[in-house]
């Protein structure tokens, strides 16, 4: 397993252990900040996509719509 | 994190990215085909888009990007799900959404009044009536 080594300063280390120990709590932010960064980068594209393709369908059609595919 | 009904996700998949800004969301994975059919209905019978596929492919994105999370089906969301759907006789589709909602303790966001009233219902009763752990596990068994 690869190893990386960050510079942080007394305070942040004080504030990270906080939450156990420093690698586990490491490991578990770069997970959380990777994805963000995907959730992120989903949005953007999407937002992209969306200003290509304007569509503006009602709410209350997509409503309706999902309630006839839900009907006993 | 957040429920998310199927309405809200073709809302965000057709109108606008800002609906899934606020949160992760998580679903039944009933979900991918409550969204393909409605997806279809705009495609093939009113015509509002031209093609559903590329907004499938949208929301298999989400997917992979965690934006929303699928939950497979269980023993104990399928029973929730038919005692809500017994109680209230809404439809089983709309109760498993709410039933998955109540049981990690989350907001439900949807498009559609009848299914919120029926989740605010059904979370007032939540909060009396919790079993305390020893009586749900007898009840398990």
């Amino acid at each position: 397993m690869p190893t990386i080594s960050v510079r942080i300063t007394e305070e942040e280390k004080r504030r990270l252990l906080q939450y156990g120990p420093l690698s586990e709590t490491v490991r578990e932010a770069l997970e959380e900040f990777l994805k963000e960064k995907k959730r992120r980068q989903f949005l953007q594209e999407l937002k992209q996509f969306q200003a290509e393709h304007p569509v503006k369908v009602d709410s209350d059609e997509i409503v309706r719509i999902i309630r006839d595919g839900r009907k006993h | 994190m957040i429920v998310a009904d199927s309405s809200f996700v073709v809302e965000g998949l057709l109108n606008g990215q800002a609906e899934f800004e606020a949160d992760r969301f998580l679903a039944p994975d009933l979900l991918i085909h409550e969204v393909s059919n409605a997806l279809f209905v705009q495609h093939r019978i009113l015509h509002r888009i031209p093609d559903g596929l590329p907004y499938l492919k949208r929301l298999f994105e989400a997917i992979a990007s965690d934006s929303l999370i699928l939950v497979p089906s269980s023993r104990e969301l399928a029973r929730e799900t038919y005692e809500i759907a017994s109680r209230t006789g809404a439809a089983v589709y709309d109760c498993v959404f709410i039933a998955l909602a109540l049981q990690n303790g989350m907001q439900l966001r949807t498009l559609d009044s009848m299914q919120t009233q029926i989740f605010e219902a059904e979370k007032r009763r939540h909060r009396t009536t919790a079993p305390s752990g020893s009586e749900e596990e007898a009840r398990r068994d």
